[in-house]
């Protein structure tokens, strides 16, 4: 079911890194920049988040506006609380850069702090977005469509659309906020804005499937969904809807047959889910053969689940299985180039194998990515050690024993899908700030 | 000038008058005024602390209407939580019963004998034993109970001898004879399993959290339990075959559940909401066993294929085609749900094209009634709400824990309008409200509402009739069929136009409906043609009857 989903997300990283590089040098005048910094942008333009990553992070020191993008990395990667961190110091080099706030905007929204996400953007607005504006009113928008603000909402995507009118994304949005107000046709209007501009994005199909229907045109929903299923046969939506539209029409067998269609899907996702938490837990609790078999399982319907591939590989690395779990974990990274746990788990894989410069170079790797997670430290100075490197053996243990004495840690678990500690909690509490909560 | 002077003051006057009626009442529609405590309905409800660390303290409880005493009137059943202090102890009193003496409700819990505790949860009603007397079973966070009316007033705790004892979390019930033998079974809807020993409490778990802030953890994250299907063995006892009649239950968060017959077969089907899972509908296969079609009947998500949060759900024909509807209520920022039933067991969600859609986005539903409370023979909807999480609103995001009530006026169109502002201004307090029943307990021939509100007193909404419109009213009674008719079709023709419903137990949000069947006729003044299809599938032609009245139709 996950075939390629993160791929997808790999590549979503890409676009959207490049676009903030787009929206950041439209900011600030390239040539301030310093080399180090410029070399990392080249990385991000090419794709290669990783070594952006790397070069971002040497580039800090010299080059604060570094943290902004690395901010904006780590907000794809879901790790917001390391996103905040960069950005804060961002923010604090520069207070009055309009974009960090649409960025510090983003990951208190993605955190569930919507007022506060509402007074970055419009604190961004106020410093001046200049091209990016549209960009930050459709922020807005979203942010007031899941306050339930629709009238708000509206307003905020019309002015995304006012300063730039190829904006599918606001007029997607638009068209599911009239479709939902039941005004078929304004929703249709919009719907087929969105679908003049390319690339196609997701959810517009089943929207324009659904107003067609709503306005009494099952025939044209039909021919619509029908088209995006072909086009996308993993649209689930579109499928349903589909059926609901055809067994409406009295075509109560095609209707059936989409019907299966989407139920045959729905069972593959929902099996392979409930079969990689059994896995995962067969894990937890040491049965490692039962958690190998049914991972193993999982990768028989879906060979590309890279999460799947990642605690296979944990699992078989545990098992003594060195071989076999390095392949699993090259198999996972190039799904996922960006997770520390597997690039710790390949140095761990190295080290037992007693190859400790290629361990050294998977453990300095998930540093890269993660560079406060204990284990990676004690990693290091074991390779360290083992390489005769007493001096930096003894600085990487005393950074881990930092790491582990600083308050609220918790070990990371080994088996979660990146096995990383994240305290969202507090987090979320120092970013929303404010309430008193009974 | 002073011609114009008079003109425009009649014209203003006009204006005024106007206005006036615009702004206090619906034309044409009744008003409801909160009678509860001037009627004796003061029971404080349990369920919980203030704070709500844990799910099971957000959930609340359901009511019922049912006539125990066989006096004409409905009288009104409270079921009550508990603490987790308090559970530790045993709980609290599972229920509270209100006789109804014609002019005020009397507690008579005591004097009933009904003294047993725990955690109750909802309730269903049904005369299980054919002896004229409705008994009641109610659910509960720990075991259940079924109580047996001993017909003298009292009642008696039969849960182990009738062997229908469920010590899981059980939340919705229903009774429905589902093989037609002549006595009603029992379906139990169970949610989850929670214990404060293994869940942790709100604060304590990152992932438990609602808009950034922390909440209690649930329903995602436990295990959920399935529902289970008891056949009436006709002795007094009941035997689980919830595998054998093919009840598949993949452990979702079973909240409310009907019996009522989807498909116009006879058979009664079997509908569950269930919270943050696909809706479960039973299609009876006639030979005892049932077949789950949720999915491809199009009742088991909403229109875009999601799975929503089932709360409560009610039934009826809202459009006359002779087919029941169903409506579930569903969590805050997400709409409720009208599935028009289109025959041969398919539906389509019709949720915005009634008009119930953006109105209903800031509101948790619960309690969920379609019925007609203007007699104008279109079904109207009522849903109770209330929040979940005291802690939203610490939130500035547009939803509050106590929120105020829906009243959706039927058009006659397919469509819906929210009038709730204008027929009661008790309507509009908020209130953390859950199940809630409805009848017509003062039998004026306007329909009433009960609704429990959580860890507050409840509210009894009096209809006070002013809509004018005609209606009738049956009580059926079974003799080869369950004794309450449960099951029974009536069908009605009326200024030529043809109305349905069904004698129901359970419903709306783990609550029980007044069992007589009501229908508004608007200014016709006569129902012309009355057919009733019993239970056990017998069909009883019965000629015309003036309106404004109650009749009673044996089998």
């Amino acid at each position: 079911m996950n075939d390629g989903a993160g791929k997808f997300h790999h590549r979503a990283t890409v676009l959207f890194l490049v676009l903030l590089v787009v929206l950041f040098t439209s900011s600030i005048a390239l040539a301030a920049f310093q080399s180090p910094l410029t070399a990392a942008l080249d990385q991000l333009n090419r794709g290669n988040v990783f070594e952006a990553i790397r070069s971002l992070k040497l580039a800090l020191p010299e080059n604060p506006q570094a943290n902004f993008y690395l901010s904006g990395i780590y907000t794809r990667m879901g790790r917001y609380d390391t996103a905040y961190r960069y950005l804060s110091s961002a923010i604090q080099a520069n207070p009055t850069q309009a974009a960090y706030y649409d960025q510090l905007g983003l990951i208190r929204q993605y955190e569930g702090c919507r007022p506060e996400a509402l007074a970055a953007f419009r604190q961004a607005l106020t410093l001046g977005m200049k091209n990016e504006e549209a960009t930050v009113w459709r922020h807005i928008g979203d942010v007031h469509v899941n306050l339930l603000e629709w009238d708000k909402a509206v307003d905020a995507f019309r002015n995304t659309l006012r300063l730039r009118g190829d904006d599918a994304g606001a007029h997607l949005a638009l068209g599911r906020i009239y479709l939902d107000r039941n005004d078929p046709a304004a929703a249709l209007v919009e719907l087929h804005a969105a679908s003049a501009i390319t690339p196609p994005i997701s959810g517009l199909y089943a929207a324009m499937g659904r107003a067609y229907r709503a306005s009494g045109n099952p025939e044209s929903a039909i021919d619509v969904l029908t088209k995006a299923i072909a086009r996308d046969p993993s649209d689930q939506e579109s499928r349903y809807v589909l059926a609901q539209t055809l067994l409406a029409e009295g075509r109560a067998r095609e209707g059936r047959e989409a019907l299966r269609d989407y139920q045959q899907l729905q069972e593959r996702m929902t099996q392979t889910n409930s079969m990689f938490e059994a896995g995962v837990e067969r894990a937890r609790a040491g049965d490692l053969a039962e958690a190998e078999k049914v991972l193993r399982e999982i990768l028989k319907v879906a060979p590309r689940y890279a999460p799947a591939l990642q605690i296979l590989g944990t699992v078989l690395l545990n098992r003594g299985n060195v071989q076999p779990a390095l392949e699993a974990f090259r198999q996972s990274l190039s799904v996922n180039p960006l997770n520390s746990e597997t690039y710790l788990n390949m140095g761990a894989a190295y080290l037992r194998l007693g190859n400790l410069n290629t361990a050294l170079e998977m453990t300095e790797k998930a540093l890269v990515i993660e560079d406060e997670d204990a284990r990676l430290y004690n990693q290091l100075g074991e390779i360290y050690s083992r390489m005769s490197r007493p001096d930096q053996s003894r600085a990487a243990l005393a950074r881990a024993v930092v790491l582990q004495s600083a308050p609220g840690y918790q070990p990371p678990d080994p088996y979660g899908s990146e096995g990383r500690h994240r305290d969202d909690a507090a987090t979320v509490r120092q970013i929303c700030g404010g309430a008193s909560l009974p | 000038m002073k011609r114009i002077s008079q003109g425009v003051c009649f014209i203003s006057i006009v204006l005024l008058l106007w206005e006036t009626r615009g702004a206090g009442a619906e034309t044409g529609f009744s008003t409801f005024t909160d009678v509860a405590k001037a009627m004796g309905i003061t029971a404080m409800n349990i369920h919980g602390g203030a704070t709500k660390d844990y799910i099971v303290e957000a959930n609340g409880n359901g009511a019922a209407f049912f006539d125990y005493n066989n006096d004409g009137n409905v009288d009104a059943l409270i079921v009550n939580g508990s603490t987790l202090d308090h559970y530790r102890d045993g709980g609290d009193p599972l229920v509270v019963l209100y006789r109804n003496d014609g002019n005020t409700f009397t507690d008579v819990t005591a004097a009933a004998g009904l003294k047993t505790s725990g955690w109750g949860m909802g309730v269903c009603v049904a005369d299980y034993d054919n002896d004229g007397n409705s008994d009641f079973y109610v659910t509960g966070y720990g075991p259940d109970a079924l109580f047996h009316n001993d017909g003298n007033g009292t009642f008696s705790d039969v849960t182990a001898t009738a062997r229908v004892s469920d010590t899981r979390w059980s939340t919705g019930c229903a009774f429905g004879d589902y093989d037609r033998d002549g006595d009603v079974d029992l379906y139990v809807a169970n949610y989850a399993a929670f214990s404060e020993k293994t869940i942790r409490p709100r604060g304590r778990n990152n992932l438990c959290r609602y808009m950034g802030v922390d909440v209690f953890c649930g329903p995602i994250g436990l295990t959920g339990e399935p529902d289970a299907l008891y056949r009436n063995n006709g002795n007094g006892t009941f035997t689980d075959v919830t595998a054998a009649a093919g009840i598949k239950d993949p452990n979702y968060y079973g909240f409310g559940v009907v019996f009522n017959d989807f498909d116009n077969d006879g058979w009664p089907d079997i509908y569950v909401a269930n919270d943050s899972n696909p809706n479960l509908l039973f299609r009876n296969k006639r030979n005892g066993t049932f077949e789950e079609v949720g999915l491809v009947s199009g009742t088991a998500l909403s229109e875009s294929g999601r799975a929503q949060s089932g709360m409560g759900l009610t039934t009826g024909d809202y459009d006359g085609n002779g087919y029941l509807d169903i409506f579930v209520t569903n969590f805050a920022g997400d709409t409720n749900t009208l599935y028009k039933n289109l025959g041969n067991m398919l539906f389509a969600d019709s949720t915005v094209a009634a008009g119930l859609g953006e109105i209903a986005l800031p509101y948790l539903g619960w309690g969920a009634s379609l019925a007609d409370f203007n007699n104008d023979g279109w079904l109207d909807i009522f849903v109770a709400n209330g929040h979940v999480y005291p802690q939203v609103d610490s939130l500035k995001v547009g939803q509050r824990y106590l929120q105020r009530k829906e009243l959706y006026r039927n058009l006659g169109n397919g469509k819906f309008r929210e009038i709730a502002a204008d027929v009661s201004a008790d309507f509009l307090v908020g209130k953390s409200a859950r199940g809630s029943a409805v009848g017509d307990y003062d039998n004026d021939g306007d329909l009433d509402i009960l609704s429990i509100n959580l860890n507050d007193r409840p509210s009894l909404y009096r209809n006070e009739g002013e809509s004018r419109n005609h209606w009738i009213g049956f009580r059926l009674e079974g003799t080869r069929s369950n004794r309450n008719a449960i099951g029974a079709r009536v069908e009605i023709e009326a200024g030529g136009r043809k109305q349905i419903s069904e004698v129901r137990s359970g419903g709306s949000y783990i609550s029980h409906d007044d069992m007589r069947i009501h229908f508004g006729l608007g200014e016709v003044r006569r129902a012309d043609r009355v057919r009733v299809r019993w239970p056990n599938g017998n069909t009883q032609e019965l000629g015309g009857f003036e309106a404004d009245r109650y009749v009673v139709i044996r089998e």
